[in-house]
């Protein structure tokens, strides 16, 4: 198969692409590519520790796994190295007395770019136990205005009840008897203050608040950035950069290891049937799916077998090869695209299809290894069929350039062949003869 | 000038199914695996103490070489075991059949490569001048007019076969070549060096040693 010469499949929206990003939905019989479907969040885990981690979990975490960390500079995963260093013996005037035996420190390493938390001057630990990456200090400030705001908000929303109630006046009030005396008003308020106490946050921080005012002077920039020679490998590149946004990197030591992302499984539907057509297994090691219905099964593959020069005088043989996914013998028919679909304003060739049919051979998985000649069997047109192998087909058809037209040579057809929809049925006393629906895809080969 | 001059350093282990040919100095400590390829085809090689060459290694001193006269030679001794060395000097002519392609020259420049340098497997030298503390890990490949300073790490299949200069400590990995650098050294590989030379010498025949003291690197 060469991999300059495309097949694509036109789907159901009109987005051709190669079949194998394709779908096939067997409820509404026909391709589905990405953009037709919709995705939903089936699980998140850890690219690195395949650990499973449930969705609250990972919320709270800000969608990182806490014990896995990437590397800053190529974001591959960060190992734990250990080192023998010496301990250190200093005496009372912080002098360097003498060294001792040895310890083990830890720190960590990227085995792609050997990138090692030494490079930021972090210093080696101890133990490989506890986290790695301190909290920002940020975080306690920013859950403190978090909090505030949300206090003032459910304030705002107490005083408006309360407005609302005094609007509408009480039987009570009329009656000289005031709301707060109660019982119940006043668990009523007490229940909505506890609400807004449910974050703490210190009323300093919260005073501290100062109103920031734009200004047209800016702090000029430091002397040594224009006099200084710089190495390009002090400074961050730009994709570790925006990887940490909020630490504003700028030199190479200020980059730090974070925590690595995590990954989700996700599950697809089609959007018209809301059928689901891909489900992943929920275990995050295993790469097996629970339903996978993609176009591969489903729909038979043309390859090209030989790339040849198209020229626009005469019609040259192209040899394509057909692969059958269905398990029993299915014949299929090429026909060409009807008028007026989108797609044949992008032909550059004219093709000259095999009128008759061809039976495809079945798909057996056991014969995989010994095939037999199975020519006899099909009453196969010579200058059409080639050759058989198994469930594949090579046959020929004939394309000409189409003249006044540049570039790749772009042919297309209608693959017309029966779908039978061979899952068992729910009630085994009603043998339905499975029934077969007629699929037309329509390819562009670009030769 | 003996042009088949083997110096191999006490200490050294240096399996005789290794192929090096030409005037070759190996250090003490070094350790060179079976199927290396040491050709000091263009002017001797020179090789310091405590490297690691593992094994399908090829470290060549190309000389004037073209690339398809070398790739045609390197081709031919891929599988062509090496000729027992008698110890004493070979006949020029017998040498000059097992060395298909003689140097012209008298003594040609040398490739200085220094120590406890770690050639992974299936590593291609041809760079001139390499330090000492430098890791070149699998396939990568260096270029003759390449220069290789102390503590770098070319990573795993990263050829750089442009005229250049690896300063110190300069990591190079990447499809694309990236580099960047680090602040220490890569560590000497002292255990997996004791380990092999306890090993090797129950598993495979070595070369003898010839030299007392450790060479002093040439030119």
């Amino acid at each position: 198969m060469s991999s300059e010469c495309e097949v694509n499949y036109v789907c159901s929206c009109g987005k051709s692409m190669p079949l194998i990003y394709l779908f096939f939905c067997k409820y509404c019989v026909t391709l589905r590519c990405p953009r037709c479907l919709s995705h939903e969040v089936d699980s998140y885990y850890c690219p690195h520790c395949l650990e499973n981690i449930p969705s609250t979990d990972a919320k709270s975490t800000k969608n990182r796994c806490l014990s896995c960390l990437e590397c800053p500079n190529c974001t591959n995963f960060l190992q734990v190295r250990s080192a023998q260093v010496p301990t250190v013996r200093r005496d009372g005037g912080g002098k360097l007395k003498g060294f001792g035996s040895f310890k083990k420190v830890y720190y960590q390493q990227c085995s792609f770019c050997f990138w090692t938390t030494r490079d930021i001057n972090q210093p080696d630990r101890e133990s490989t136990s506890g986290p790695w990456v301190d909290t920002p200090p940020e975080d306690a400030w920013m859950s403190s205005v978090i909090n505030y705001w949300r206090h003032l908000m459910q304030k705002e929303k107490v005083e408006m009840e309360k407005r609302k109630r005094q609007r509408r006046g009480s039987l009570l009030g009329s009656l000289g008897i005031s709301d707060k005396l109660l019982p119940f008003s006043k668990l009523r308020g007490t229940f909505s203050m506890n609400l807004a106490g449910s974050g703490q946050f210190d009323e300093n921080i919260v005073k501290s608040f100062v109103k920031v005012e734009a200004s047209e002077e800016t702090e000029p920039a430091d002397e040594s950035l224009y006099t200084a020679p710089g190495e390009a490998y002090d400074y961050a590149t730009i994709p570790s950069r925006i990887n940490q946004p909020c630490d504003s990197v700028y030199k190479s030591t200020d980059l730090k290891a974070r925590c690595t992302h995590l990954m989700v499984k996700r599950s697809q539907r089609c959007r018209e049937c809301e059928h689901n057509l891909s489900k992943p297994e929920f275990n995050p090691a295993s790469i097996k799916f629970k339903i996978h219905q993609i176009a591969l099964r489903f729909v038979p593959r043309f390859h090209i077998v030989k790339k040849v020069e198209i020229t626009d005088d005469a019609f040259t043989k192209v040899q394509l090869s057909l692969t059958n996914p269905a398990e029993h013998n299915l014949p299929v028919q090429l026909v060409p695209i009807p008028e007026g679909h989108p797609v044949l304003k992008t032909l550059t060739g004219e093709v000259v299809l095999p009128g008759k049919e061809i039976v495809l051979a079945a798909r057996d998985d056991t014969t995989q290894f010994d095939p037999e000649n199975q020519s006899s069997e099909f009453d196969d047109d010579p200058e059409v069929v080639i050759s058989r192998r198994l469930n594949k087909v090579t046959f020929t058809v004939k394309v000409k350039k189409m003249e006044g037209s540049e570039g790749p040579v772009r042919i297309g057809f209608v693959l017309r062949y029966k779908y039978k929809n061979l899952t068992p049925s729910i009630r085994p006393e009603e043998p339905k003869e499975a029934e077969e629906v007629l699929v037309e895809p329509v390819l562009t080969i670009v030769l | 000038m003996n042009y088949d001059s083997l110096k191999i350093a006490r200490g050294a282990v240096v399996c005789a199914e290794a192929d090096l040919r030409g005037d070759v100095t190996v250090g003490t400590n070094t350790i060179i695996h079976p199927k290396v390829r040491i050709f000091a085809y263009g002017g001797p090689i020179v090789i310091g103490e405590g490297c690691l060459i593992e094994e399908q290694t090829v470290i060549i001193n190309r000389g004037d070489l073209s690339d398809e006269e070398l790739g045609k030679f390197l081709k031919e001794t891929e599988t062509r075991p090496p000729q027992a060395r008698s110890g004493k000097n070979a006949p020029l002519r017998a040498l000059q059949a097992q060395c298909s392609y003689v140097c012209g020259k008298a003594v040609g420049e040398a490739q200085n490569i220094g120590n406890y340098n770690f050639f992974e497997v299936g590593s291609h030298v041809q760079a001139m001048k390499i330090g000492s503390n430098n890791v070149f890990e699998s396939k990568c490949k260096l270029g003759r007019k390449l220069t290789v300073g102390d503590g770098c790490v070319v990573s795993v299949f990263c050829a750089l076969e442009k005229e250049d200069h690896l300063g110190d400590r300069t990591v190079v990995y990447g499809p694309n070549n990236q580099r960047r650098k680090q602040q220490d050294k890569p560590m000497p590989q002292t255990q997996q060096l004791e380990f092999l030379a306890k090993v090797l010498p129950n598993f495979h025949n070595l070369k003898k040693s010839n030299v007392a003291a450790s060479p002093e690197p040439k030119g």
